[in-house]
């Protein structure tokens, strides 16, 4: 038998399938246009769709949150202070390969949309640690 | 003072000078026609440089204070890198936020890839700087 998701479980789960719902389609039609890069007008609404997306978790994880789980407690802190961790670890190693292709002379947008992808991995890698934080029980 | 507050001493010191000294050399010597090879030739110095003088006085530190170096880290120090790790990850997010429209505005890429690394040079020592906080604190 298998236990009840917590609030901010079932909170990571959704982010999850938002972002990789969201995005994998997004980046499926810019992958088909190589290291041209595409659209400045479609990168800047990913952009946008990216920043509502967190906000939209963030507002849930604050308004939705049953009135036993309003505030995160000790263990779901770490969870996501470990979560952080890993995005950030994620964001760093993206950045210093846009910086080289940067260097090297890739496109500006072709590059923006590295540095988007790299964003939505980071945030994608964050959700499945404290999935898996929680599954582990930290 | 803990051996893991000196290491962020270090890191601090470490990245300030390193990439102020970066910077500053790349500001002066700023050429669009040459800021390729520029870059690409002080980063890496700028990199060498980093290490040798963080292992430098990572040395140092250890020699002086060979117990404490070798101790593993504690709840509360693990607590606090943590923390640290998350407003440096913020810091590095906005920045990487902000130079995705620049380049979507068009701007130079070898700028915008300079301005990169300024801003993970700028979210190790916000690390650097709330792990210090946090010790002077008594998280």
């Amino acid at each position: 038998m298998g236990r009840a998701l917590s609030f901010r479980e079932r909170l990571a789960w959704s982010s999850f399938g938002g972002h990789f719902v969201v995005f994998f389609g997004y980046f499926s039609v810019i992958a088909q246009n190589g290291t041209d890069g595409g659209n400045v007008t479609a990168a800047l609404l990913a952009l946008i769709g990216l920043g509502v997306l967190a906000l939209a978790m963030r507002f849930a994880g604050r308004l939705e949150a049953p009135r036993t789980q309003k505030l995160p407690d000790e263990r779901e802190q770490l969870i996501d202070l470990k979560a952080a961790r890993v995005a950030g670890a994620i964001t760093a190693c993206g950045a210093t390969g846009i910086i080289m292709l940067l260097l090297y002379g890739y496109t500006g947008v072709f590059a923006a949309n590295v540095m988007l992808g790299v964003l939505v991995l980071a945030q994608i890698g964050a959700d499945i640690a404290r999935i898996a934080h929680f599954k582990l029980g930290v | 003072m803990s051996f893991r507050e000196k290491s962020a001493w270090i890191a601090f010191v470490a990245y300030g000078v390193v990439f102020g000294g970066y910077f500053f050399t790349l500001w002066r010597g700023w050429d669009e026609r040459y800021a390729q090879g520029l870059s690409i030739g002080l980063m890496v110095g700028a990199v060498v440089m980093l290490v040798i003088i963080t292992a430098s006085l990572t040395i140092a530190a250890t020699l002086l204070t060979p117990k404490a170096a070798n101790a593993p880290a504690d709840e509360r120090e693990r607590l606090i890198d943590l923390k640290a790790e998350r407003i440096a990850s913020y810091t590095l997010s906005v920045g990487v936020v902000c130079l995705i429209g620049a380049l979507l505005m068009g701007w130079n890429g070898i700028l915008v890839a300079n301005l990169l690394l300024a801003a993970m040079v700028t979210s190790e020592i916000v690390k650097a700087l709330a792990q210090i906080a946090h010790f002077r604190a008594g998280v």
